[in-house]
């Protein structure tokens, strides 16, 4: 079956010979072709939208595990400072030691046991003045000539946190002390519920939960005005193209 | 040293084409579409018809042309892409069958020295039913094997082997037609 002499004048005559396209051909495969690019960056798009997106929840992610652990740590060592101060309160009756529940009530930090200082002074001469003013004759006599000025001065300021340590510090003195006397039952019970109400633990724990709530809303934005960035952007590059 | 220039010329513009440059894709159309339509003729009868069939063609070549191995020539590839194209349109447009016969003559045609145009020669080939048309085209033309073929066509190797023996006794008999026309025309 061997290509015959015919055969091979054929394929020379027939390789040998141009037939010219006419002049749309070009246009046509050009129209082509461009449709055919504009159908690529359509593919790199959905790429891109699935690259950023993923940017994002992991940008996201990061963030809300690493504040999430600053978090957790914030919660561990104040409950552990407090309890080390009630406990000291409850053991010694000094006046100085109730200086450091006040001050840290105020300030919910633990490290600022020092510093906090100036404030506590304050506080302290206030609260204890309270307390002794309230336990009435049992302790020193320099509290009770400034009975008047620290009660004005606690209505002014509120300072719920601190009124029921105190009142707890207040009711043991008074145990120890072998007077348990009272102005009031109906203050007491007051004061006794807001001991109650007014748990450190959670105190913090809300105002913790209240933060972590306020940067989750405010990186979820952050998050949609990137997110519209990155497509605006996306959408601009492709016009310019 | 030309050769090697060309050469060079070549693959610059192939590598621009890979990237979408619209002029080296048309530099490489102009360089080629004459000889490629004249291929796609070969099987279409319809130049029209070829000239689509070779626009298809060239669409897949800068489709695929980042897949060229600068092994073999630039327009021996081309060349393949079309040819595929052509038996492409042929099976699936105009739905060619092939007769699974088996039967083929060994016969040479050595005597018939012809000395016919090139367009004389498309005549004879026109007149083929597209099956031989195809096979002979493949085997006499572009140089195909017949096991080639046979993958290429999705056919048996005794299938082409008679299709190529069909084509050629027709062919024969269509040249001792025009040789005794042009005998008697001269």
């Amino acid at each position: 079956m061997e290509p015959n002499n015919f055969e091979k004048d054929f394929r020379e005559k027939l390789n040998q010979r141009e037939i010219e396209p006419s002049n749309k051909a070009w246009d046509r495969l050009d129209a082509m072709l461009s449709v055919a690019e504009e159908k690529k960056p359509k593919k790199n798009r959905k790429w891109l939208y699935i690259a950023a997106s993923i940017a994002g929840f992991l940008l996201v992610g990061t963030i809300y595990f690493n504040r999430s652990e600053t978090a957790e740590i914030k919660k561990e060592t104040p409950i552990v400072l407090e309890q080390k101060i009630n406990k000291d309160t409850l053991n010694a009756v000094g006046i100085n030691k109730e200086n450091v529940t006040s001050s840290n009530n105020h300030n919910p930090k633990p490290i600022a046991k020092n510093a906090p200082a100036v404030v506590g002074i304050h506080n302290q001469n206030k609260n204890s003045k309270q307390f002794e003013g309230n336990a009435e004759s049992s302790i020193k006599n320099d509290l009770k000539e400034d009975n008047a000025a620290d009660n004005s001065l606690e209505n002014k300021n509120h300072q719920p946190e601190g009124k029921s340590k105190y009142i707890s510090a207040e009711q043991l003195l008074a145990e120890v002390n072998g007077k348990v006397e009272t102005k009031s039952a109906d203050e007491v019970i007051k004061k006794n519920r807001k001991a109650v109400s007014v748990n450190p633990n959670d105190l913090l724990l809300n105002a913790e939960t209240e933060l972590n709530q306020s940067y989750r809303e405010s990186a979820l934005d952050k998050f949609n005005k990137n997110l519209k960035a990155v497509k605006s952007a996306i959408a601009n590059r492709n016009y310019e193209e | 040293m030309k050769i090697i220039s060309l050469h060079q010329e070549e693959t610059k513009i192939i590598k621009l084409a890979v990237e979408n440059n619209r002029q080296a894709q048309q530099q490489i159309y102009g360089k080629y579409s004459s000889k490629m339509l004249s291929v796609c003729r070969q099987y279409i009868k319809d130049i029209q018809l070829a000239e689509d069939v070779m626009i298809t063609a060239f669409m897949k070549v800068f489709t695929n042309i980042k897949n060229f191995e600068h092994k073999g020539s630039f327009e021996g590839w081309i060349r393949r892409i079309m040819v595929n194209e052509c038996i492409s349109y042929l099976r699936v447009q105009k739905k060619v069958k092939f007769a699974e016969d088996e039967f083929f003559v060994e016969e040479s045609f050595n005597e018939i020295d012809s000395q016919f145009t090139v367009e004389q020669i498309q005549y004879l080939i026109d007149a083929l039913p597209d099956g031989y048309k195809m096979v002979f085209n493949l085997y006499a033309i572009e140089g195909y094997k017949h096991n080639e073929i046979a993958k290429m066509l999705g056919i048996n190797e005794g299938t082409s082997k008679s299709q190529l023996s069909h084509a050629r006794k027709m062919l024969q008999t269509q040249i001792t037609i025009l040789k005794k026309q042009d005998n008697g025309t001269e």
